[in-house]
Protein backbone atom coordinates (compact mmCIF):
# COMPACT_ATOMS: atom_id res chain seq x y z
CA UNK A 1 0.00 0.00 0.00
CA UNK A 2 1.47 3.44 -1.10
CA UNK A 3 2.05 6.03 1.97
CA UNK A 4 4.84 8.07 0.30
CA UNK A 5 4.84 10.40 3.58
CA UNK A 6 5.15 7.76 5.89
CA UNK A 7 7.63 6.01 3.89
CA UNK A 8 9.50 9.78 3.74
CA UNK A 9 9.32 9.37 7.11
CA UNK A 10 10.09 5.94 7.50
CA UNK A 11 13.84 6.95 5.56
CA UNK A 12 14.37 10.27 7.40
CA UNK A 13 14.05 7.79 10.92
CA UNK A 14 15.99 5.42 9.68
CA UNK A 15 18.90 7.81 8.52
CA UNK A 16 18.90 9.75 11.96
CA UNK A 17 19.41 5.75 13.42
CA UNK A 18 21.71 5.63 11.21
CA UNK A 19 23.39 8.91 12.87
CA UNK A 20 23.45 8.32 16.49
CA UNK A 21 24.74 4.93 15.63
CA UNK A 22 27.52 6.59 14.16
CA UNK A 23 28.18 8.88 16.82
CA UNK A 24 26.94 6.22 19.33
CA UNK A 25 29.55 3.69 18.41
CA UNK A 26 32.38 5.56 17.14
CA UNK A 27 34.34 5.06 20.90
CA UNK A 28 34.41 1.04 19.60
CA UNK A 29 36.80 2.03 16.63
CA UNK A 30 38.77 5.11 18.39
CA UNK A 31 38.68 5.68 21.97
CA UNK A 32 42.04 3.46 22.91
CA UNK A 33 43.51 5.15 19.99
CA UNK A 34 42.68 8.86 21.51
CA UNK A 35 43.36 7.96 25.45
CA UNK A 36 47.07 6.82 24.35
CA UNK A 37 47.43 9.86 22.14
CA UNK A 38 48.20 7.88 19.33
CA UNK A 39 45.91 10.30 17.44
CA UNK A 40 44.47 13.89 18.04
CA UNK A 41 40.57 13.61 19.32
CA UNK A 42 39.59 15.55 16.07
CA UNK A 43 41.70 13.48 13.80
CA UNK A 44 41.07 9.98 14.98
CA UNK A 45 37.35 10.70 14.42
CA UNK A 46 37.92 11.89 10.95
CA UNK A 47 39.85 8.87 10.02
CA UNK A 48 37.03 6.60 11.29
CA UNK A 49 34.42 8.45 9.54
CA UNK A 50 36.09 8.74 6.37
CA UNK A 51 36.55 4.69 6.62
CA UNK A 52 33.04 3.70 7.91
CA UNK A 53 32.04 5.92 4.30
CA UNK A 54 34.55 3.11 2.17
CA UNK A 55 33.03 0.63 4.57
CA UNK A 56 29.65 1.54 4.01
CA UNK A 57 30.08 1.25 0.05
CA UNK A 58 31.66 -1.97 1.02
CA UNK A 59 28.02 -3.05 1.39
CA UNK A 60 27.10 -4.77 -1.90
CA UNK A 61 24.98 -7.40 -0.55
CA UNK A 62 21.56 -5.91 1.49
CA UNK A 63 18.63 -8.12 2.43
CA UNK A 64 15.46 -6.47 3.07
CA UNK A 65 15.13 -7.54 6.80
CA UNK A 66 14.90 -6.09 9.43
CA UNK A 67 15.51 -7.83 13.18
CA UNK A 68 15.75 -10.98 11.16
CA UNK A 69 15.15 -14.48 13.16
CA UNK A 70 13.96 -11.92 15.96
CA UNK A 71 10.15 -10.88 14.53
CA UNK A 72 8.30 -12.49 12.00
CA UNK A 73 8.83 -10.88 8.61
CA UNK A 74 5.95 -11.46 7.13
CA UNK A 75 3.98 -9.25 10.39
CA UNK A 76 6.84 -6.04 9.95
CA UNK A 77 4.85 -3.44 8.52
CA UNK A 78 6.14 0.48 7.95
CA UNK A 79 4.73 1.96 11.46
CA UNK A 80 6.40 -1.36 13.13
CA UNK A 81 9.51 -0.12 11.68
CA UNK A 82 9.21 3.39 12.61
CA UNK A 83 8.34 2.56 16.08
CA UNK A 84 11.63 0.25 15.96
CA UNK A 85 13.72 3.58 15.13
CA UNK A 86 12.25 5.49 17.34
CA UNK A 87 12.89 3.46 20.38
CA UNK A 88 16.93 2.95 19.28
CA UNK A 89 17.11 5.86 18.45
CA UNK A 90 15.87 7.32 22.22
CA UNK A 91 17.65 4.85 23.85
CA UNK A 92 20.60 5.29 21.72
CA UNK A 93 20.61 9.08 23.32
CA UNK A 94 19.78 8.51 26.52
CA UNK A 95 23.18 6.19 26.99
CA UNK A 96 24.76 8.75 24.81
CA UNK A 97 24.37 11.11 27.43
CA UNK A 98 25.26 9.26 30.55
CA UNK A 99 28.23 8.05 28.58
CA UNK A 100 27.51 4.35 28.51
CA UNK A 101 29.01 2.36 25.36
CA UNK A 102 25.44 0.13 23.88
CA UNK A 103 24.84 -1.84 21.28
CA UNK A 104 23.16 0.30 18.78
CA UNK A 105 22.09 -3.14 17.33
CA UNK A 106 20.62 -4.58 20.39
CA UNK A 107 18.45 -1.25 20.69
CA UNK A 108 16.98 -1.77 16.93
CA UNK A 109 15.87 -4.84 17.81
CA UNK A 110 14.20 -4.16 21.20
CA UNK A 111 12.70 -1.41 19.52
CA UNK A 112 11.80 -3.53 16.80
CA UNK A 113 10.32 -5.97 19.73
CA UNK A 114 8.25 -3.40 21.12
CA UNK A 115 6.70 -2.10 18.89
CA UNK A 116 5.71 -5.63 17.17
CA UNK A 117 4.45 -6.87 20.70
CA UNK A 118 1.95 -3.95 20.74
CA UNK A 119 1.02 -4.54 17.32
CA UNK A 120 0.43 -8.55 17.05
CA UNK A 121 1.03 -9.57 20.24
CA UNK A 122 3.38 -12.58 21.36
CA UNK A 123 3.32 -14.38 18.28
CA UNK A 124 4.73 -11.87 16.31
CA UNK A 125 8.16 -12.47 18.22
CA UNK A 126 10.48 -15.12 17.90
CA UNK A 127 12.17 -15.82 21.10
CA UNK A 128 14.20 -17.94 20.52
CA UNK A 129 15.70 -16.46 18.30
CA UNK A 130 16.07 -13.19 20.66
CA UNK A 131 17.93 -15.78 23.07
CA UNK A 132 19.70 -17.47 20.37
CA UNK A 133 21.14 -14.33 18.23
CA UNK A 134 20.98 -11.32 21.24
CA UNK A 135 21.02 -12.61 24.83
CA UNK A 136 23.37 -15.75 24.23
CA UNK A 137 25.79 -13.48 22.37
CA UNK A 138 25.52 -10.86 24.42
CA UNK A 139 26.82 -12.99 26.96
CA UNK A 140 29.70 -14.32 25.15
CA UNK A 141 31.09 -11.53 23.52
CA UNK A 142 32.52 -9.77 25.79
CA UNK A 143 34.00 -12.93 28.30
CA UNK A 144 35.69 -13.68 25.00
CA UNK A 145 37.17 -10.49 24.57
CA UNK A 146 38.09 -10.03 28.09
CA UNK A 147 40.20 -13.50 28.11
CA UNK A 148 41.60 -12.93 24.11
CA UNK A 149 42.58 -8.89 25.11
CA UNK A 150 43.78 -9.87 28.78
CA UNK A 151 46.29 -13.02 27.02
CA UNK A 152 47.21 -10.45 24.06
CA UNK A 153 48.31 -7.53 26.54
CA UNK A 154 50.51 -10.05 28.78
CA UNK A 155 52.27 -11.44 25.89
CA UNK A 156 52.88 -7.97 24.31
CA UNK A 157 54.45 -6.69 27.46
CA UNK A 158 56.56 -9.53 27.78
CA UNK A 159 57.35 -9.46 23.79
CA UNK A 160 58.59 -5.64 24.03
CA UNK A 161 60.03 -5.62 27.86
CA UNK A 162 63.80 -5.00 26.22
CA UNK A 163 62.86 -2.25 24.14
CA UNK A 164 63.05 1.72 25.01
CA UNK A 165 59.96 2.91 26.17
CA UNK A 166 59.72 5.35 22.87
CA UNK A 167 60.31 3.01 20.36
CA UNK A 168 57.82 0.88 21.74
CA UNK A 169 55.21 3.62 21.88
CA UNK A 170 55.61 4.72 18.36
CA UNK A 171 55.42 1.17 17.44
CA UNK A 172 52.03 0.18 19.07
CA UNK A 173 50.00 3.53 18.06
CA UNK A 174 50.82 2.58 14.40
CA UNK A 175 49.84 -0.31 15.23
CA UNK A 176 46.59 1.18 16.95
CA UNK A 177 45.85 3.11 13.93
CA UNK A 178 45.77 -0.19 11.66
CA UNK A 179 43.61 -1.94 13.92
CA UNK A 180 41.32 1.47 14.81
CA UNK A 181 40.74 1.65 10.80
CA UNK A 182 40.26 -1.96 10.46
CA UNK A 183 37.21 -1.95 13.00
CA UNK A 184 35.95 1.34 11.76
CA UNK A 185 36.11 -0.35 8.04
CA UNK A 186 33.98 -3.32 9.65
CA UNK A 187 31.74 -0.99 11.88
CA UNK A 188 31.06 0.79 8.47
CA UNK A 189 30.49 -2.24 6.75
CA UNK A 190 28.15 -4.13 9.33
CA UNK A 191 26.24 -1.49 10.39
CA UNK A 192 25.79 0.76 7.73
CA UNK A 193 24.28 -2.31 5.76
CA UNK A 194 21.51 -2.58 8.59
CA UNK A 195 19.81 0.88 7.58
CA UNK A 196 20.26 0.13 4.46
CA UNK A 197 18.35 -3.20 4.75
CA UNK A 198 15.79 -1.07 7.06
CA UNK A 199 15.22 1.52 3.95
CA UNK A 200 15.21 -1.02 0.99
CA UNK A 201 12.54 -3.34 3.65
CA UNK A 202 10.72 0.32 3.50
CA UNK A 203 10.94 0.52 0.08
CA UNK A 204 9.55 -2.95 -0.65
CA UNK A 205 6.81 -2.67 2.03
CA UNK A 206 5.63 0.63 0.54
CA UNK A 207 5.63 -0.86 -3.38
CA UNK A 208 8.47 1.67 -4.44
CA UNK A 209 10.50 -1.43 -5.78
CA UNK A 210 10.04 -4.65 -6.13
CA UNK A 211 11.72 -6.90 -3.66
CA UNK A 212 14.45 -8.23 -5.89
CA UNK A 213 15.57 -5.08 -7.11
CA UNK A 214 18.81 -4.35 -5.86
CA UNK A 215 19.69 -1.84 -3.13
CA UNK A 216 19.37 1.95 -5.05
CA UNK A 217 22.02 3.89 -4.92
CA UNK A 218 20.94 6.70 -3.24
CA UNK A 219 20.00 4.44 -0.39
CA UNK A 220 24.05 3.83 -0.13
CA UNK A 221 25.10 7.19 -0.29
CA UNK A 222 22.62 8.55 2.23
CA UNK A 223 23.85 5.71 4.75
CA UNK A 224 27.28 5.99 3.94
CA UNK A 225 26.82 9.62 5.06
CA UNK A 226 24.73 9.78 7.57
CA UNK A 227 26.95 7.24 9.34
CA UNK A 228 30.21 9.45 8.76
CA UNK A 229 28.63 12.45 9.80
CA UNK A 230 27.43 10.84 13.03
CA UNK A 231 31.19 9.64 13.52
CA UNK A 232 32.72 12.83 13.10
CA UNK A 233 30.29 14.31 15.38
CA UNK A 234 32.30 12.13 17.82
CA UNK A 235 30.26 10.62 20.95
CA UNK A 236 32.43 12.38 23.19
CA UNK A 237 31.35 10.97 26.35
CA UNK A 238 31.48 7.49 25.08
CA UNK A 239 34.76 7.91 23.90
CA UNK A 240 35.62 9.42 27.12
CA UNK A 241 34.37 6.37 29.28
CA UNK A 242 35.87 4.09 26.86
CA UNK A 243 39.32 5.41 27.35
CA UNK A 244 39.59 6.74 30.60
CA UNK A 245 37.04 5.45 32.82
CA UNK A 246 37.32 1.63 32.52
CA UNK A 247 41.15 1.40 33.33
CA UNK A 248 43.93 3.85 32.36
CA UNK A 249 45.54 2.84 28.96
CA UNK A 250 49.04 2.87 27.33
CA UNK A 251 50.40 2.01 23.78
CA UNK A 252 50.61 -1.19 24.14
CA UNK A 253 47.44 -1.95 26.44
CA UNK A 254 45.55 0.35 23.77
CA UNK A 255 46.91 -2.02 20.95
CA UNK A 256 46.26 -5.42 22.33
CA UNK A 257 42.94 -4.31 23.23
CA UNK A 258 42.08 -3.01 19.46
CA UNK A 259 43.94 -6.04 17.86
CA UNK A 260 42.56 -8.06 20.06
CA UNK A 261 38.48 -6.32 19.33
CA UNK A 262 39.17 -6.39 15.64
CA UNK A 263 39.96 -10.14 15.78
CA UNK A 264 37.06 -11.00 17.87
CA UNK A 265 34.58 -9.51 15.58
CA UNK A 266 36.37 -10.34 12.21
CA UNK A 267 36.41 -13.96 13.19
CA UNK A 268 32.89 -14.52 15.10
CA UNK A 269 31.48 -12.67 12.04
CA UNK A 270 33.11 -14.93 10.14
CA UNK A 271 31.62 -18.03 11.40
CA UNK A 272 28.37 -17.11 11.69
CA UNK A 273 28.22 -15.91 14.55
CA UNK A 274 28.35 -11.81 14.82
CA UNK A 275 28.95 -10.80 17.70
CA UNK A 276 28.27 -6.92 19.19
CA UNK A 277 30.61 -4.49 18.43
CA UNK A 278 30.52 -2.75 21.87
CA UNK A 279 30.80 -5.46 23.90
CA UNK A 280 33.75 -6.65 22.29
CA UNK A 281 35.31 -3.78 22.07
CA UNK A 282 34.39 -2.47 25.88
CA UNK A 283 35.64 -6.67 27.24
CA UNK A 284 38.48 -5.71 25.51
CA UNK A 285 39.65 -2.84 27.37
CA UNK A 286 39.08 -4.45 30.27
CA UNK A 287 40.66 -7.67 29.75
CA UNK A 288 43.73 -5.56 29.59
CA UNK A 289 43.43 -3.59 32.89
CA UNK A 290 42.91 -6.85 34.29
CA UNK A 291 46.22 -8.14 32.67
CA UNK A 292 47.96 -5.23 33.89
CA UNK A 293 49.61 -5.14 37.39
CA UNK A 294 49.56 -2.18 39.26
CA UNK A 295 46.31 -1.21 36.87
CA UNK A 296 42.78 -1.06 38.31
CA UNK A 297 39.40 -1.82 36.72
CA UNK A 298 37.14 0.78 37.46
CA UNK A 299 34.75 -2.01 38.35
CA UNK A 300 31.82 0.82 39.79
CA UNK A 301 31.58 2.05 36.01
CA UNK A 302 31.95 -1.26 34.21
CA UNK A 303 28.97 -2.35 36.26
CA UNK A 304 26.94 0.23 35.38
CA UNK A 305 27.83 0.06 31.42
CA UNK A 306 26.26 -3.86 32.03
CA UNK A 307 23.75 -2.69 33.53
CA UNK A 308 23.01 -0.82 30.54
CA UNK A 309 23.60 -3.99 28.10
CA UNK A 310 20.76 -5.76 30.41
CA UNK A 311 18.26 -2.82 30.20
CA UNK A 312 18.83 -2.48 26.29
CA UNK A 313 16.20 -4.12 24.90
CA UNK A 314 13.46 -4.04 27.45
CA UNK A 315 14.11 -0.17 27.36
CA UNK A 316 14.50 0.46 23.86
CA UNK A 317 11.29 -2.17 23.25
CA UNK A 318 9.30 -0.11 25.42
CA UNK A 319 9.96 3.05 23.91
CA UNK A 320 8.93 1.19 20.52
CA UNK A 321 5.73 -0.33 22.16
CA UNK A 322 5.08 3.22 23.67
CA UNK A 323 5.75 4.71 19.78
CA UNK A 324 3.34 2.76 18.14
CA UNK A 325 0.84 3.01 20.56
CA UNK A 326 1.29 6.68 19.51
CA UNK A 327 1.00 5.82 15.73
CA UNK A 328 -2.19 3.87 16.07
CA UNK A 329 -3.77 6.67 18.11
CA UNK A 330 -3.30 8.96 15.92
CA UNK A 331 -3.39 7.25 12.52
CA UNK A 332 -0.21 6.29 10.42
CA UNK A 333 0.22 9.56 8.88
CA UNK A 334 -0.77 11.68 12.14
CA UNK A 335 1.24 9.57 14.47
CA UNK A 336 4.29 9.23 13.03
CA UNK A 337 4.38 12.64 12.84
CA UNK A 338 3.42 13.28 16.60
CA UNK A 339 5.92 10.38 17.35
CA UNK A 340 8.81 11.29 15.54
CA UNK A 341 8.36 15.15 17.37
CA UNK A 342 8.55 13.40 20.54
CA UNK A 343 11.60 12.26 20.18
CA UNK A 344 13.18 15.18 18.38
CA UNK A 345 12.06 17.39 21.81
CA UNK A 346 13.43 14.34 23.17
CA UNK A 347 16.80 14.55 22.03
CA UNK A 348 16.67 18.21 21.93
CA UNK A 349 15.80 18.56 25.83
CA UNK A 350 18.68 15.80 26.24
CA UNK A 351 21.10 17.84 24.19
CA UNK A 352 20.54 21.20 25.64
CA UNK A 353 21.40 19.21 29.22
CA UNK A 354 24.83 17.91 27.97
CA UNK A 355 25.48 21.88 27.09
CA UNK A 356 26.14 22.31 30.58
CA UNK A 357 28.40 19.74 31.27
CA UNK A 358 30.22 19.42 27.78
CA UNK A 359 32.55 16.54 26.57
CA UNK A 360 34.36 17.32 24.13
CA UNK A 361 37.45 16.70 21.78
CA UNK A 362 39.28 19.58 24.33
CA UNK A 363 38.36 17.79 27.08
CA UNK A 364 38.06 14.31 26.49
CA UNK A 365 41.40 13.07 28.02
CA UNK A 366 41.50 14.82 30.67
CA UNK A 367 41.99 12.77 34.05
CA UNK A 368 39.26 10.26 35.38
CA UNK A 369 38.17 11.30 39.00
CA UNK A 370 35.26 8.43 38.81
CA UNK A 371 33.28 10.89 37.25
CA UNK A 372 31.85 11.16 33.07
CA UNK A 373 32.27 15.27 33.16
CA UNK A 374 36.19 15.88 33.88
CA UNK A 375 36.73 18.24 36.90
CA UNK A 376 35.83 21.54 35.75
CA UNK A 377 38.43 23.52 37.59
CA UNK A 378 41.22 22.24 35.22
CA UNK A 379 39.77 23.16 32.29
CA UNK A 380 41.33 26.27 30.41
CA UNK A 381 38.32 26.95 28.33
CA UNK B 1 0.59 -41.21 8.96
CA UNK B 2 2.08 -37.86 11.06
CA UNK B 3 4.97 -35.81 9.82
CA UNK B 4 8.19 -36.34 11.64
CA UNK B 5 9.01 -33.84 14.98
CA UNK B 6 11.14 -30.91 13.88
CA UNK B 7 14.36 -31.00 15.88
CA UNK B 8 14.17 -27.81 17.56
CA UNK B 9 17.78 -25.46 16.64
CA UNK B 10 19.87 -25.55 20.23
CA UNK B 11 19.85 -22.64 21.81
CA UNK B 12 23.57 -22.28 22.01
CA UNK B 13 25.47 -24.15 19.32
CA UNK B 14 28.61 -24.92 21.43
CA UNK B 15 30.39 -26.05 18.14
CA UNK B 16 30.58 -22.50 16.85
CA UNK B 17 31.07 -21.37 20.27
CA UNK B 18 34.03 -23.21 20.60
CA UNK B 19 35.40 -22.72 17.32
CA UNK B 20 34.76 -18.23 18.07
CA UNK B 21 36.05 -18.80 20.98
CA UNK B 22 39.79 -21.30 19.73
CA UNK B 23 40.10 -18.66 16.65
CA UNK B 24 39.55 -15.40 18.31
CA UNK B 25 42.62 -16.74 21.00
CA UNK B 26 44.26 -17.87 17.86
CA UNK B 27 44.12 -15.09 15.69
CA UNK B 28 44.09 -11.96 18.17
CA UNK B 29 46.82 -13.05 20.28
CA UNK B 30 48.98 -14.42 17.51
CA UNK B 31 48.40 -10.69 15.42
CA UNK B 32 49.27 -9.07 18.76
CA UNK B 33 52.56 -11.34 19.18
CA UNK B 34 53.55 -10.97 15.69
CA UNK B 35 53.46 -7.43 15.82
CA UNK B 36 55.42 -7.34 19.27
CA UNK B 37 57.98 -9.89 17.88
CA UNK B 38 58.34 -7.42 14.98
CA UNK B 39 58.82 -4.39 17.13
CA UNK B 40 61.45 -6.29 19.13
CA UNK B 41 63.06 -7.52 16.09
CA UNK B 42 63.00 -3.66 14.46
CA UNK B 43 64.83 -2.87 17.40
CA UNK B 44 67.43 -5.08 17.15
CA UNK B 45 67.91 -4.59 13.79
CA UNK B 46 68.44 -1.01 14.52
CA UNK B 47 71.24 -1.97 17.03
CA UNK B 48 74.67 -0.83 16.09
CA UNK B 49 76.41 -2.24 18.60
CA UNK B 50 74.99 -5.67 17.89
CA UNK B 51 76.79 -8.32 15.84
CA UNK B 52 75.88 -8.83 12.52
CA UNK B 53 74.39 -11.77 12.37
CA UNK B 54 71.71 -10.66 14.97
CA UNK B 55 71.17 -8.01 13.18
CA UNK B 56 70.31 -9.70 10.23
CA UNK B 57 68.49 -12.22 12.05
CA UNK B 58 66.38 -8.78 13.24
CA UNK B 59 65.53 -7.66 9.96
CA UNK B 60 64.53 -11.23 9.21
CA UNK B 61 62.32 -10.47 12.01
CA UNK B 62 60.68 -7.26 10.58
CA UNK B 63 60.63 -8.78 7.52
CA UNK B 64 58.72 -11.78 8.88
CA UNK B 65 56.40 -9.50 10.82
CA UNK B 66 55.67 -7.20 8.37
CA UNK B 67 54.18 -10.09 5.94
CA UNK B 68 52.11 -11.48 8.47
CA UNK B 69 50.64 -8.01 9.63
CA UNK B 70 49.87 -7.53 5.40
CA UNK B 71 48.24 -10.97 5.30
CA UNK B 72 46.74 -10.01 8.07
CA UNK B 73 45.12 -7.13 6.85
CA UNK B 74 44.43 -8.85 3.33
CA UNK B 75 42.55 -11.63 5.45
CA UNK B 76 40.69 -8.72 7.53
CA UNK B 77 39.54 -7.32 3.80
CA UNK B 78 38.44 -10.15 2.79
CA UNK B 79 36.16 -11.40 5.62
CA UNK B 80 34.98 -7.73 5.42
CA UNK B 81 34.04 -8.08 1.94
CA UNK B 82 33.21 -11.56 2.00
CA UNK B 83 30.01 -10.32 4.05
CA UNK B 84 29.41 -7.65 1.36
Amino acid sequence: MHNTFVLILVVGAALAFDFTNGFHDTANSVAPTIATGALKPRTAVAYSAVLHVVGAFLSLKVAATIASSIVNQDLVTLPVVFGGLAGAITWNIVTWYFGLPSSSSHALVGGVVGAMLASAGSSGVLWHGIIAKVFVPGIIAPLVAVLVAGIATLVSRQATSRIDEGSRGIGMRVGQIGASGLMSIAHGTNDAQKTMGVITLALVANGTITGDASVPTWVVVACAIAMAAGTFIGGWRIIRTMGHGLTALDSTSGFAAQMSSAAVILTSSHLGLPLSTTYVSTGSVIGTGVATRGRKVHWKTAGRVVFAWLITLPAAGCVGALAYAGESLFGVSGGAVAVGLVVVAIATVIFARSRKQKVDASNVNEPWRSELIPDQSSLTA
Amino acid sequence: MTAPTPIPTPLIDWQVLGQVLGLSLLIGIGLVAIFSIGLAALATARKESAPTAIRTLGQLGVLLTASSAAATLAWGFYIITQKG
